[in-house]
């Protein structure tokens, strides 16, 4: 029992990051239908900012990472317009490669302005453990926990009661309708942008400062696409709820199976659950959308 | 609808569906293969090594073409399918002693049934799914191989020896040409007939709108899953020919940014063209070599950027690349060269 909770425990609270990654996700298909596969390059630039912003230019975390995410959400608005606002109407193929060349171009830059070596990124998360029903847990996961879930009920909140977020919705259920009621799609397509692009950078930084940061990490990214899938594509409860439980399934599933398939099961078993769910049950345990089926 | 010069008639079905209708068409086919049969005695080592590699891409990307392009199902796995084809051929010829021509054929086929096992949930859902589905399997099926140390080595991988035909060996790039060529235009010459066949009209059908095709009686699974397994079956000689090319399986060449490669010579060339798949990997490949010969190149003028920029420049001209292609030429090279053919043919009445 002791073995089980000490690897179900830490896999629940590392999954909350998936969940602000896959929140990430959602923002941006609630709004626009567009699945941004780019988004693992945007949690890498959110961690490499964060390097460069501190260990490198030297600014102070309070001043430094606010900054980061603020270029981040600007890079994203500057992405819709520029590359996916031109595709509107374009057949599904064309949003998916063009978000995939996004992805690849931005490792480019990454590799090009930091090399493929692995990079510490400073922590502003007070080290440290903790004792729970026997377990011991890293500070940081708690901190990830908390953030998490704060960031979940913002949005929650942003999308029920705001403006904008309502606005958000409505463009999401009918853009045309929206858009003869006033709603200008443009900017709330940049909005839901610029915000995506805030929360995934902030989940990579929150990631990788307990693995560092390097190019492949945005491959890692991808996991959390399961996380989007199982939970339902336009559901934020769901990718609440679904992002400790594939953690946690992650974790205990290679805890136990390592020994025996030569390790790394981690990083695979979100993508078989991600199938899993794609051919029982397309729609994820809480999307609002019926999928087109075949 | 492609324009035929004057004084060409259709006199039966069989002149009109013919592939080469006029005699300097026959004549540039001819000259094409005995210039493809002399090549090799003129060129350095270094672009026969080039245009083998483009030969080998182009044996997959027909797949991938026939998959995304055809029949519309897409597929963001190619490379793990070809990955396939090659550890198939690895294990069969090391492990069974089973020789190296046999195993051709075997790695398409276990490729194909791999597609095939990947592309049964396209029953259920398509598109974006269908893509997702297929990004699961590039890690599912690398992550089997890197695995399974057993049987594929992990990532020391497979040696194979070199290819044989009696007394002659194919182990350069220079024998290897013929091999590479010989086969790529024997996939071209399947696909560009395929795509004519009562199947490959079926394929279009499901692309352009399955309903209807079910309608009007397309069985909706069995051509959904024949189109897995003929694009995973060219991907699998693929790996075939890139195993037998470089003397071992090894799991390196098989990332998602390949897969992301092959997807982007298809739409770079023109979907659903197979003049079009050519041209995108030579278009692709050929970017390729250039940014490989430049990347140390700036490196070394420009000492900030180090040495980076040699694994970065691909990366940021393929991204760059996509990004363009679809933003100013959606519908691919194939498109613009239907319209340069035309511009010439109609010239001085053209626009």
């Amino acid at each position: 029992m002791e073995q089980f909770l000490s690897y179900f425990l830490p896999g629940l609270m590392s999954g909350c990051v998936y969940t602000v990654i896959a929140l990430g996700f959602i923002v941006v298909y609630r709004t626009t239908s567009v699945l941004n596969f780019a988004q693992g390059e945007f949690f890498l630039l959110g961690a490499y900012g964060v390097y460069f912003a501190i260990a490198q230019a030297g600014l102070a975390a309070y001043i430094g990472i606010p900054l980061v995410f603020i270029m981040l959400g600007v890079l994203g608005s500057l992405i819709e317009r520029f590359t996916l606002r031109p595709l509107v109407g374009q057949p599904i193929l064309a949003i998916i490669l063009m978000t995939l060349g996004l992805s690849v171009f931005f490792k480019g830059v990454v590799v090009l302005i930091w090399s493929d070596i692995i990079l510490p990124v400073p922590s502003i998360f007070t080290a440290g453990g903790l004792k729970f029903l026997g377990v011991s847990l890293p500070t940081q996961y708690i901190w990830f926990a908390g953030i998490s879930i704060c960031i979940s009920v913002i949005l929650y909140l942003f999308f029920t009661r705001f403006r904008t977020g309502l606005q958000m919705t409505a463009v999401a259920d009918n853009t045309q309708l929206a858009q003869s009621c006033g709603v200008s799609v443009n900017r709330v397509t940049a909005a839901a942008w610029i915000i995506a692009c805030i929360i995934t950078g902030a989940g990579g930084y929150m990631l990788c400062t307990i693995t560092g940061v390097y190019p492949l990490m945005g491959e890692l990214g991808l996991r959390s696409l399961s996380v989007v899938l199982a939970g339902g594509m336009e559901s934020i409860a769901g990718a609440m709820i679904m992002g400790p439980v594939i953690g946690a399934i992650e974790f205990v599933l290679s805890g136990y199976l390592d020994p025996y398939v030569g390790g790394g099961l981690r990083d695979v078993v979100a993508f078989a659950v991600l199938i899993v769910f794609l051919v029982f049950r397309p729609q994820g345990l809480f999307g609002w959308k019926i999928i087109e089926r075949v | 609808m492609s324009i035929q010069p004057c004084g060409i008639f259709n006199r039966n079905y069989g002149q009109c569906m013919a592939v080469m209708r006029t005699t300097p068409q026959w004549i540039t086919f001819i000259a094409f293969l005995i210039l493809m049969g002399v090549l090799p005695l003129f060129l350095d080592s270094y672009i026969l090594s080039v245009i083998n590699r483009i030969a080998i891409y182009i044996v997959v990307a027909h797949g991938l073409n026939i998959l995304t392009g055809y029949t519309g199902q897409i597929s963001v796995a190619q490379s793990a399918f070809m990955a396939v084809g090659a550890f198939t051929t690895g294990i069969l010829s090391t492990k069974l002693g089973i020789n190296l021509w046999l195993c051709m054929p075997f790695a398409g086929i276990v490729a194909g049934l791999v597609g095939i096992l990947f592309g049964i949930p396209s029953f259920r859902v398509k598109g974006l799914y269908l893509a997702l589905i297929s990004i699961g399997a590039q890690f599912i099926i690398m992550y089997t191989l890197l695995h399974w140390k057993s049987l594929t080595g992990g990532v020391h991988g497979i040696s194979i020896e070199t290819l044989k035909f009696g007394s002659i060996e194919f182990g350069g790039d220079k024998s290897f040409f013929y091999i590479a060529v010989g086969t790529a235009c024997l996939a071209t010459y399947l696909v560009k007939n395929i795509v004519r066949t009562r199947s490959g009209r079926a394929f279009i059908a499901v692309r352009d709108n399955d309903i209807v095709a079910e309608f009007m009686g397309v069985n909706l699974y069995l051509y959904k899953v024949l189109s897995f397994f003929v694009g995973c079956f060219f991907a699998g000689i693929g790996g075939w020919l890139w195993a037998c090319y470089i003397g071992s399986a090894s799991i390196d060449q098989y990332s998602l940014i390949d897969s992301v490669w092959f997807l982007a010579m298809v739409v770079i060339g023109g979907m659903g063209s197979v003049l079009g798949t050519i041209f995108g990997v030579f278009f692709v490949e050929i970017l390729r070599e250039v940014t490989n010969i430049f990347g140390p190149v700036i490196g070394d003028a420009i000492p900030y950027l180090g040495m980076t920029v040699a694994t970065a420049l691909p990366l940021l001209t393929l991204g760059m690349i996509i990004v363009v292609f679809l933003i100013f030429e959606p519908r691919g090279l194939a498109h613009r060269w239907e319209i340069i053919k035309n511009l010439y043919r109609l010239w001085p009445y053209s626009r």
